[in-house]
């Protein structure tokens, strides 16, 4: 499956499927949006952007640099490469942003 | 319903199961694996081993094939592990459908002493070829029951082993004391609580149940989750730590339904940054939107494919998830994942995701 199949890319990344679907199963628009303002959260504190872009996903840098990416694990794995710090779930001071913060898209 | 792949399943997968068979240095996963060898019911089974000479099948063996590869008198096939796991089944598969060796069903695959199963596993699941003919379906760790306590303190690559592990065998339980047998339970349930324990010598029941692969069927995933459930217990959620003291185990309880997609980006950046760390996910999750509970396991950063599953195991509802970690906070786990959870309800409230 190619990139336009899913927010975060097709083939067997698993997060690609919706909820109680089989591997067959397709996003709704709103879903992969909504995704891609889920990983946006986490993307904030390196300023990278995962967005659409017609049927690609592409993740855009402060820097103004773009990739491609195809499905989730690539994504982190580009935004290793492309931000200026690691993106880290367990980051207390990304933790406290998005504890208090507002919700960003 | 669906296997994990997507193939409409009536009833059974008909991929080959494949059992993991690993343990430390002198855990007694040798003689376990040569009773395993030498039974009627390693019929149509294929081995692949470290070492014939560590297994001492000369006296059993009644065929020799070419590529290491020899036929037992109970029509086990056995051959020794090459270089590439991937190639090794590839190999052996592609001779059984020409008839070079006798056809199997099932396979054991024997690690050695000290080695992370971890990859074994990634090959299996992840490689196209592979995943398409085998199933991964359990991995069994020995664990000796007088020195095991004190090898998982001093050695990372036992408590790796026995952090991936579905069913442990606590071998020498005959010649262990009670106390020490008792010991070494708890500290294999600390550190992975879940996984089923038996104690060896084992009855040829108890033997073929070690190795059971099951059908792949959803009464099988029902068993199976209702095993790991009476290890997780309906206690409150806990983190509990054994002698190797820097490994943990985190036991969540989340009453509300999950939200997949926030569950499962946190999750994939979790593993990505800190797979090394966390030796093994395992959960049942109740998701919104999905019929029946989804089961999760990963080793390391290794995602096994989420299976959906039509009917809960027990009365209980909610998600009951475990983290096996070394050397990480699991409370820091705990704390991130509540939060993220709570940044996606509030995104949903802003209106933001929509736009």
């Amino acid at each position: 499956m190619c990139a336009a199949c899913g927010v975060l890319g097709g083939g067997p990344d698993w997060l690609d499927r919706p909820a109680g679907e089989d591997q067959r199963g397709t996003l709704s628009g709103a879903e992969r949006q909504r995704r891609i303002a889920l990983v946006n959260l986490l993307l904030a504190k390196p300023r990278l952007r995962l967005r659409s872009f017609g049927p690609y996903m592409v993740l855009d840098s402060p820097t103004g640099r773009t990739e491609i990416v195809e499905d989730l694990r690539h994504v982190w794995l580009q935004a290793d490469r492309m931000g200026s710090a690691q993106v880290d779930p367990l980051d207390p001071a990304l933790l406290d942003a998005l504890g208090d913060g507002p919700s960003r898209g | 319903m669906r296997s994990a792949m997507g193939h409409p399943v009536a009833d059974a997968d008909r991929r080959i199961p494949v059992v993991l068979l690993t343990g430390f240095l002198g855990s007694g996963k040798t003689t376990l694996l040569r009773r395993r060898l030498t039974g009627k019911a390693a019929r149509d089974t294929a081995v692949v081993i470290n070492e014939f000479g560590e297994v001492s099948l000369d006296h059993l063996i009644v065929g020799k094939l070419e590529g290491e590869t020899v036929v037992l008198q109970n029509g086990c096939i056995c051959c020794a592990l090459r270089a590439d796991m991937k190639q090794t089944l590839a190999d052996l598969l592609d001779r059984s459908m020409r008839g070079e060796v006798p056809r199997f069903t099932r396979v054991v695959i024997e690690t050695t002493g000290l080695a992370d199963p971890v990859p074994i596993l990634e090959t299996l699941i992840s490689d196209i070829l592979l995943r398409h003919h085998f199933r991964h379906a359990a991995t069994v760790v020995t664990i000796d029951a007088i020195l095991g306590a004190s090898q998982l303190h001093r050695h990372p690559e036992s408590v790796r082993q026995l952090a991936v592990a579905d069913r442990v065998v606590l071998t020498k339980a005959d010649i262990a004391g009670k106390e020490e047998c008792e010991a070494t339970r708890r500290e294999v349930a600390a550190i992975n609580p879940g996984a089923r324990i038996v104690e060896a010598p084992l009855s040829e029941r108890a033997l073929r149940d070690v190795f059971a692969h099951g059908r792949g069927n959803s009464e099988d995933r029902l068993n199976a989750a209702r095993q790991w459930l009476a290890g997780f217990g309906q206690d409150e959620a806990s983190s509990r730590h054994g002698r190797a003291s820097d490994v943990r185990s985190l036991s969540l309880i989340i009453a509300e339904p999950l939200d997949w997609s926030a569950f499962g980006v946190w999750l994939s950046l979790l593993l990505h940054r800190h797979g090394k760390r966390i030796l093994r996910t395992k959960g049942i999750l109740e998701v919104s939107d999905a019929p029946g509970p989804v089961v999760l396991q990963a080793a390391e950063s290794v995602i096994h494919p989420p299976v959906h599953m039509d009917a809960w195991p027990d009365a209980a509802r909610g998600t009951r998830l475990v983290f096996i970690t070394r050397g990480l906070d699991a409370e820091e786990i705990r704390r991130s994942l509540d939060v993220f959870l709570g940044a996606a309800v509030r995104l949903d409230g802003s209106g933001v995701a929509a736009a």
